[in-house]
């Protein structure tokens, strides 16, 4: 049995469904993560789970326990808040003896976990400060350590670290994974950054409009996005909507109005004239001077319309001869050179027929 | 930035600052500590025959200055009486205002942001009219004939006790001050607890605080320095104060701001009221004072 089971809950504020009947479930020791853009109900779910907010139908069962009914403060889950919510007049130690202490838990052991929970997270000898006196990322460890500290069954996490600068956010997010293995506590985690999710999970469910798009592992969401929003939202990707014009064997013909016919997979149940979206990601497609002598089934001609140059990469944005722009990625690996196309170089983009992930409408 | 440039814009910035802050200064001078120090003076020194002063200098050309008023405070018991007593008035205005404002302040502080300055408004709004009237029209409601007085003389007559007089009472006195004064405990409790960021109680009771949990160990010790402000804003205040005890008191409920009255209008001994002027602010600024100590930030080391 999963440790957290959601079944059909929904959440309405007015007329509009903030979570729209949602069924998932946890597993024991996961790192699960809620994706989506702001106001996709990925808070809201969330709050359902710590508590503040209650569904207005479904159930949320925990160990097969139904959590509705039962107050924030009985709930064996704990959250680490968005800003951290770290109690500014107590001392570090004192927050985190907090839970412990709401839950009467004898003086002498109070001290000693604190101590754990303070090594747990590389904290030890800060005992003594105030939230006012650390750094960001000093505080973000610990409201994990105050949230974790009385062994809750389920950590809940709010963006916890959007507040942090980006070097600081990389090297929190390795933190966050190996404290996780450590104490074998399941992680239900909140963010829009597509990023962070790819990084940090073992699953991800993304959310639209109060809806899971997509539950799956993150390198299948990333390789085979099941919906165009889901395609769209995590990482950057060309859409191409087209028609099928025929199927040959493990090959169709895709027309694609403005750029013409792109050969790609085969998706299950395929027939001519069916439409969809062919989702394309940057990094597959092949950018170069001249036609190569490569395998690619897929070129088109064009000129570069706009680039970014980002130092390790260089993503160019390619008008086709037809009009539609398509984005390649280069990396900036070549010896001796620090880019390779300017605006306006005539260049040629190829892709394999099986580089896309055809999606129906 | 050249050395001297920066040295130049140093000095602006000073002079910027005395110009900013010079005309308060100026005023807190004039009008604060210059007649503070003509009371002091005024304190050792004789009564005129017909009120006033006696003339520094008498007809001998010797000077002609005493601590005799200072020894009469202290060798006559009833005005330390007096003022001990004006000082418990004050004490339990205070806790009086504290009480009722407390709530009131957090309801107003967790309101609908839309409201909030509704409800601010209607706190201030006793200030649109005169404080003598508002502090009369409590003669009418504590008054014999009030509906107050009987309804409560009649509850009192049912379980057979005598009936009470609530008007000219230290208890009007009090009820007084603590309707004049309760505004002040209200705004800066307001002030503080609406700033508090909700996600700390949040916080809290997902850390398994219950209701009073996360009020006494949260909301409370993060409002003190509003608590701290509103106690020194009613205390002060309600014990120099003299209308409220010359409306509503009756005869033994005098607070020291009547005795000082009395002194400068009635018995016409100045010297004896800036005796008592300088016990009261003195006493004032110890309240200040403890309340500065108090309010500073503490170490909490476990909770």
């Amino acid at each position: 049995m999963a440790l957290l089971e959601i079944r059909n809950v929904s959440r309405r504020f007015g007329d509009f469904a903030a979570v729209d009947n949602i069924s998932l479930s946890i597993e024991a020791g996961e790192f699960f993560t809620l994706l989506g853009p702001s106001g996709c109900g990925k808070t809201t779910l969330l709050r359902m789970i710590a508590g503040f907010d209650l569904p207005d139908s479904g159930q949320i069962l925990l160990d097969g326990v139904d959590l509705v009914g039962s107050p924030p403060e009985h709930r064996p889950v704990c959250t680490v808040f968005q800003n951290y919510a770290l109690f500014p007049h107590m001392t570090v130690s004192a927050n985190i003896a907090f839970p412990l202490k709401m839950a009467k838990v004898p003086a002498d052991q109070i001290r000693l976990r604190v101590e754990e929970a303070l090594e747990d997270v590389r904290l030890t000898g800060f005992a003594a400060r105030f939230p006012h006196e650390l750094s960001g990322g000093q505080r973000q460890r610990v409201a994990v350590a105050r949230a974790l500290v009385s062994r809750p069954k389920l950590l809940l996490l709010d963006e916890p670290l959007s507040a942090l600068d980006a070097k600081l956010r990389e090297q929190m997010q390795i933190e966050l994974i190996n404290l996780q293995k450590e104490v074998d506590i399941t992680f239900v985690y909140v963010t829009h950054d597509q990023g962070e999710a790819l990084a940090l999970s073992h699953r991800i469910a993304v959310m639209n409009r109060g809806n899971v798009e997509q539950l799956d592992e993150p390198s299948r969401i990333y390789s085979y996005p099941r919906t165009r929003f889901v395609a769209d939202f995590i990482g950057t990707c060309n859409l191409l909507d087209g028609a099928i014009a025929s199927v040959d064997g493990a090959a169709m013909q895709l027309d694609v109005p403005g750029l013409g016919l792109v050969k790609s997979a085969v998706p299950p149940n395929a027939a001519v004239g069916l439409k969809g979206t062919l989702a394309l990601r940057p990094e597959k497609i092949h950018i170069s001077a001249e036609i190569g002598t490569d395998t690619a089934e897929n070129h088109f001609k064009g000129f570069v319309k706009e680039l970014l140059y980002l130092g390790d990469v260089t993503v160019y944005i390619v008008q086709t001869e037809g009009g539609t722009t398509i984005e390649a990625l280069l990396a900036n690996s070549a010896a001796g050179r620090a880019k390779f196309f300017e605006v306006g170089d005539m260049v040629d983009i190829a892709w394999q027929f099986d580089a896309g992930h055809f999606l129906y409408e | 930035m050249s050395k001297a440039a920066i040295n130049d814009a140093d000095k602006r910035g000073r002079l910027a600052r005395w110009l900013i802050s010079g005309p308060p200064l100026f005023y807190l001078l004039l009008f604060f500590a210059i007649p503070s120090l003509i009371m002091v003076f005024a304190s050792v020194r004789y009564a005129g025959d017909y009120g006033g002063l006696a003339p520094v200098f008498d007809e001998a050309g010797k000077l002609n200055l005493t601590l005799e008023n200072f020894q009469r405070f202290t060798s006559d018991f009833i005005y330390t009486a007096i003022f001990l007593k004006s000082l418990m008035y004050a004490v339990i205005t205070t806790c009086c205002c504290l009480l009722m404002a407390y709530p009131l302040a957090l309801l107003i502080a967790r309101s609908p942001k839309k409201y909030r300055d509704l409800l601010i408004l209607l706190v201030i709004l006793p200030f649109w009219s005169n404080f003598l009237i508002r502090v009369y029209a409590w003669m009418i409601i504590l008054g014999p004939q009030s509906g107050l007085t009987q309804a409560v003389n009649y509850v009192l007559g049912l379980v057979g006790i005598e009936p009470v007089r609530l008007l000219f009472t230290a208890f009007s006195v009090i009820v007084g001050l603590v309707y004049v004064h309760l505004p002040f405990m209200v705004l800066p409790l307001y002030a503080n607890l609406e700033k508090h960021d909700p996600a700390l109680v949040d916080a809290a009771q997902d850390l398994g605080a219950s209701a009073w949990q996360r009020f006494w160990r949260i909301t409370f010790p993060l409002s003190l320095p509003g608590v701290y402000a509103g106690a020194a804003l009613v205390f002060i205040p309600a014990l120099g104060i003299f209308a409220v005890s010359d409306i509503l008191g009756g005869t033994g409920s005098d607070m020291i701001g009547n005795v000082i009255k009395q002194q400068f209008l009635e018995t016409r001994d100045w010297p004896f009221g800036s005796v008592l002027s300088i016990v009261l602010t003195v006493a004032a600024l110890i309240a200040a004072g403890i309340a500065v100590l108090v309010a500073r930030p503490r170490r909490e080391t476990h909770g």
